[in-house]
């Protein structure tokens, strides 16, 4: 029974009605009652432990996922950037941690923030969720008196006790902890941080002296727990299960009929079998929880029919530019694993099938092409290039599984899987779960061999994300973005092969023009066209200039100037932007190329010719990239502080 | 929320308040335009029970987009502004007239206090009776961590049963006679353990230390951010800090209420001093501070005048 049938068939308590209080809370604090009100979800980025938590969230609350960088406070109003200019923003569900909100009036050094968010705050031009300064309730300094706190404001007991905590401030509670430390979870007030609990019993003596005698000289800056032996959960780990403490995280939102709990949760499981730690953030893992139904409960979704008629527009999907700029990456990256995937793939088949029969002639071909392609230099170009030439497995392995290789197949696969999670909210489910099992390849240290099957899957997970990316994504700014990365650097990695392969073996010989259409993956194209006469004008006019040939160079510049004109404009002059510019120039270079001039002549000179095409198209190409940064991406507003405080 | 008692001092009060002209001048060019800032400026004086502001006036050019006052957690008052147009330049000029009262103390002797362990306990846990405002101050802040290296430097002030005023007067006199005033050794940025250990820094350094020291013991101490008058007589040495903006540093004892020192100049102020702000350190009060996209590096220009007034009979 799979994951999916299990969570079907047991009557798990559905958590839309939740989401949907949530999502209605938060269109309520919008001030002056709104009727559309613009809302974002404020993550710290994918370098958050929890980060996936918020693109998960953002995407299915329908909000747009931001980071810090993605907002500008103007006229003391919160502003999302978008390639359309700016979008003013209402609400912010914030993920970012209080002290790391806003650089001006917090933590200088914070990048995560919004320079002056207090200050639109202050002045009531934005709501922010939950309020800043709300984390103090999270410090363990409260604990000991919310009985208290509860007696004398609501007359009540709390509906769910604590663990019991003292504060060593009071003489009676020291003395106890200072008697038995061994049993107490001892945590700082001040400054309070997640990682600094400390388990007396795990201490040496000399700490645990060093411990009381801090705790003696400044008794109201801790409290102490008592140790709960936390439940366990069962976790696969290795082939087995293990039991793993685990603590809930559990959620609740503010209604206007009072507080409504999520029937659900998320649960952490701590990093070891003896940790009692399950922060994420020090290695813990996370859990989904479900509550069950005591009958199948009906279906509710957060599109849920309204009282009033939607009504019907296109688009919203405002881009801020850090989106555009990680989708375009991961355009690039996708296309830079492509391309060097395929050409290993070339390679190992040749080299494996070597070892039974002959030495294959084109192999130091095309191992040299790979160095130039992926241009990890020396590599097999070079001083001593015979050498690792002749015994390349060293080399090929290094390449195809060492992350700090830069331009190696695992370097770039690591690029394509950090670009995709920084835009998970933006992509499909399917398309995300395909990026991880893209980043799962090749993960582990392997043969060749292995490595050669590992080749095969990424080459059809590849083809999987940009089929599902072309299928399911809407033909929105981020598209065209990804799109653009995609076409630009395919067009540069095929210049790269052709400058790998074709011109270093002197006259347009045979064999690399064969290993060119097996790259290029268009042997069968040419065989209809031509039987099995392998001719240079010919290969070349199918891998350079054929239009109709989704592998050839001029398909991806016809692509690439497609995009660039389908780009949002600011100047409205009727004249052509300078990407536009650079974009038909690229194509028009091309076009007008006399492919019957390289063709004819087997010689140095038509091999320059050759040399110089390639040189000017992708010079053209590399502008138009940074133009394409230049222009959307805004590379220069990172903020910097006037005074420098550390 | 900072109203304290100050009784001593208003009995030992006796001569006429003085008169000043503050003005304080900032200025910032930078290589690149800067596309858009966000300032907070405490540069507006504050009103303290020895010290009335009289008027006070904020010139920001080029104009921002945006000016707001408001006042602070601590009672200070604080601008913020804004500018979103690409400029090369900031200047901002705070002037303003202040009337601060003058301390008649003979040869800086300080009031009497209660031993500083008594201070101490009316301070700790459980306790009702001392104000908010003196306990949230004896805990680290940002640039003030604390550290065992401070409670070693302030023990020798603190024997038993000393009075606490005695004690910090003491502490800061020792941070005047050992420490190096040097303006080249220190920025903001360098912290408190460092200068502590070289023994050398400016006056908000040394503000600084004495502040870790004190709050070291589980006493009150906070950070005074304000001015110092820059030539008093012809003839009389020019005060270090003159040219810029000043810092010392307060503590808390029952029946006083706040009392100043100043460790750079060893003297109890307010002799020549002038209050802008007080916060638990620098970084609450910074005269100026900003968050800016582009603009590069860029260069600073601080000019401070301080001048004493004739009292007119009729006010500003």
């Amino acid at each position: 029974m799979n994951v999916t049938s299990i969570d079907r068939d047991s009557h798990v308590h559905r958590l839309a009605l939740f989401f949907r209080t949530l999502r209605g809370t938060l269109a309520a604090l919008a001030h002056g009652g709104r009727e559309d009100p613009r809302i974002v979800l404020l993550t710290p980025g994918p370098g958050s432990e929890t980060f996936f938590e918020h693109a998960y969230l953002a995407s299915y609350l329908g909000y747009p996922l931001v980071q810090g960088s993605d907002l500008v406070v103007r006229d003391e109003r919160v502003w999302l950037k978008t390639l359309d200019g700016l979008t003013p923003v209402d609400v912010i569900l914030r993920r970012v941690d209080d002290p790391w909100c806003d650089p001006l009036e917090l933590r200088p050094d914070s990048l995560l923030g919004v320079a002056a968010l207090l200050q639109a705050v202050r002045r009531g031009n934005v709501v922010v969720a939950n309020p800043l300064g709300t984390s103090i309730l999270e410090n363990p300094g409260l604990m000991p008196f919310l009985p208290g706190i509860a007696r004398a404001l609501l007359d009540e007991e709390l509906k769910q006790p604590s663990a019991t905590t003292w504060w060593c401030g009071d003489e009676k509670s020291r003395r106890h902890v200072l008697d038995k430390l061994d049993e107490l979870v001892v945590k700082p007030v001040f400054p309070h941080r997640v990682d600094s609990t400390i388990f007396a019993a795990a201490l040496a003596k000399s700490e645990r002296d060093d411990l009381k005698a801090r705790i003696r000289a400044h008794p109201e800056r801790y409290v102490a727990q008592e140790r709960v032996a936390l439940s366990t959960t069962p976790v696969l780990r290795a082939g087995r299960l293990e039991p793993r403490p685990f603590v809930l995280r559990s959620f609740a939102v503010a209604s206007e009929s009072g507080y409504m709990v999520m029937p659900g949760g998320l649960g952490r499981v701590s990093s070891s079998s003896s940790s009692f730690v399950t922060s994420n953030q020090l290695g813990g893992v996370g859990k989904d929880v479900w509550v069950l139904a005591s009958e199948p409960e009906r279906q509710v979704t957060l599109l849920a029919p309204v009282e009033r008629p939607v009504v019907v527009r296109r688009g919203g999907d405002e881009v801020p530019g850090r989106v555009a700029d990680d989708l375009f990456w991961l355009g690039r990256y996708t296309e830079r694993a492509e391309a060097i995937t395929r050409l290993l793939r070339e390679i190992l088949l040749r080299l494996l099938a070597a070892e039974r029969s002959h030495v294959d002639g084109t192999v130091p071909l095309l191992l040299r092409a790979l160095t130039v392609q992926s241009a990890t230099y020396p590599g097999f170009v070079g001083e001593d290039a015979d050498e690792r030439i002749a015994a390349p497995e060293a080399e090929l392995l290094q390449l195809i599984l060492d992350p700090r290789r830069v331009g190696g197949l695992r370097y770039n696969i690591d690029a394509l899987a950090r670009a995709g999670r920084a835009v998970r909210d933006r992509l499909s489910s399917d398309t995300s779960r395909v990026i991880g099992a893209i980043d799962g390849e090749l993960a582990r240290p392997c043969d060749l061999a292995a490595a050669r099957e590992s080749l095969q899957r990424l080459i059809q997970l590849l083809a999987a994300f940009v089929g599902l990316t072309t299928e399911s994504m809407s033909r929105g700014q981020g598209w065209r973005f990804l799109q653009l990365g995609r076409t630009v650097e395919r067009g540069l990695q095929t210049i790269a092969l052709l400058r790998g392969v074709v011109l270093p073996a002197g006259p347009l010989v045979v064999p690399a023009c064969e290993a060119l259409l097996g790259i290029l993956h268009s042997v069968k194209t040419y065989r209809r066209r031509y039987r099995s006469r392998i001719q240079t004008g010919a290969v070349l006019d199918l891998v350079l200039l054929d239009e109709t040939n989704p592998r050839s160079l001029a398909f991806q510049l016809v692509g690439v100037e497609e995009h660039v004109i389908a780009l949002v404009h600011d100047d409205d002059s009727g004249q052509r932007s300078r990407a536009e510019r650079l974009a038909l120039e690229a194509l028009t270079t091309l076009r007008l190329f006399d492919v019957a001039s390289v063709a004819d002549a087997d010689d140095d000179a038509s091999a320059l010719e050759l040399e110089r095409l390639l040189k000017r198209v992708s010079a053209t190409l590399t502008s138009l990239a940074d133009e394409i940064a230049t222009r959307y991406f805004q590379p220069a507003d990172r903020p910097q502080q006037m005074v420098r405080f550390s | 929320m900072t109203q304290t008692q100050t009784q001593t001092q208003t009995q030992t009060q006796t001569r006429q308040p003085t008169r000043f002209r503050v003005i304080h001048r900032t200025r910032y060019v930078y290589a690149l335009p800067v596309e858009q800032c966000h300032n907070e400026a405490h540069l507006r004086p504050r009103t303290t029970p020895l010290q009335r502001c009289l008027a006070s006036r904020l010139t920001i050019d080029p104009l921002p987009t945006v000016l707001h006052d408001r006042v602070d957690y601590f009672g200070n008052p604080v601008s913020y502004f804004a500018s979103q147009l690409p400029e090369r330049e900031l200047t901002v000029v705070s002037t303003s007239e202040v009337e601060v009262a003058t301390l008649d103390l003979e040869d800086d002797r300080v009031p009497a206090s209660p031993p500083w362990e008594e201070v101490h306990d009316l301070l700790g846990p459980g306790q009702r009776s001392a104000p908010l405002d003196a306990r949230e101050m004896t805990i680290g802040s940002p640039m003030v961590p604390g550290s065992a290296a401070l409670a070693e430097f302030a023990l020798p002030s603190f024997p038993a049963g000393r009075p606490l005023l005695d004690a910090v007067a003491d502490l800061s006199r020792r941070i005047h006679r050992d420490f190096t005033y040097d303006q080249e050794f220190s920025t903001i940025a360098t912290p408190i353990g460092e200068v502590l250990e070289r023994r050398r820094g400016v006056c908000q350094d040394f503000a600084h230390v004495a502040i870790g020291c004190v709050r070291s013991l589980g006493l009150p101490a906070r950070y005074v951010s304000g001015y110092i008058e820059t030539v008093r007589d012809p003839g009389q040495p020019r005060l270090v800090g003159a040219d810029a903006s000043h810092a010392w540093f307060s503590t808390w004892a029952p029946g006083t209420g706040w009392f100043d020192f100043d460790p750079t100049n060893d003297q109890i102020p307010p002799r020549q001093h002038i209050t802008t702000a007080w916060g638990r350190d620098y970084s609450d009060v910074t005269p100026l501070k900003g968050v800016l996209f582009g603009g590069g590096e860029h260069t600073l220009e601080v000019a401070v005048d301080v001048a004493r007034l004739e009292i007119s009979p009729t006010p500003i």
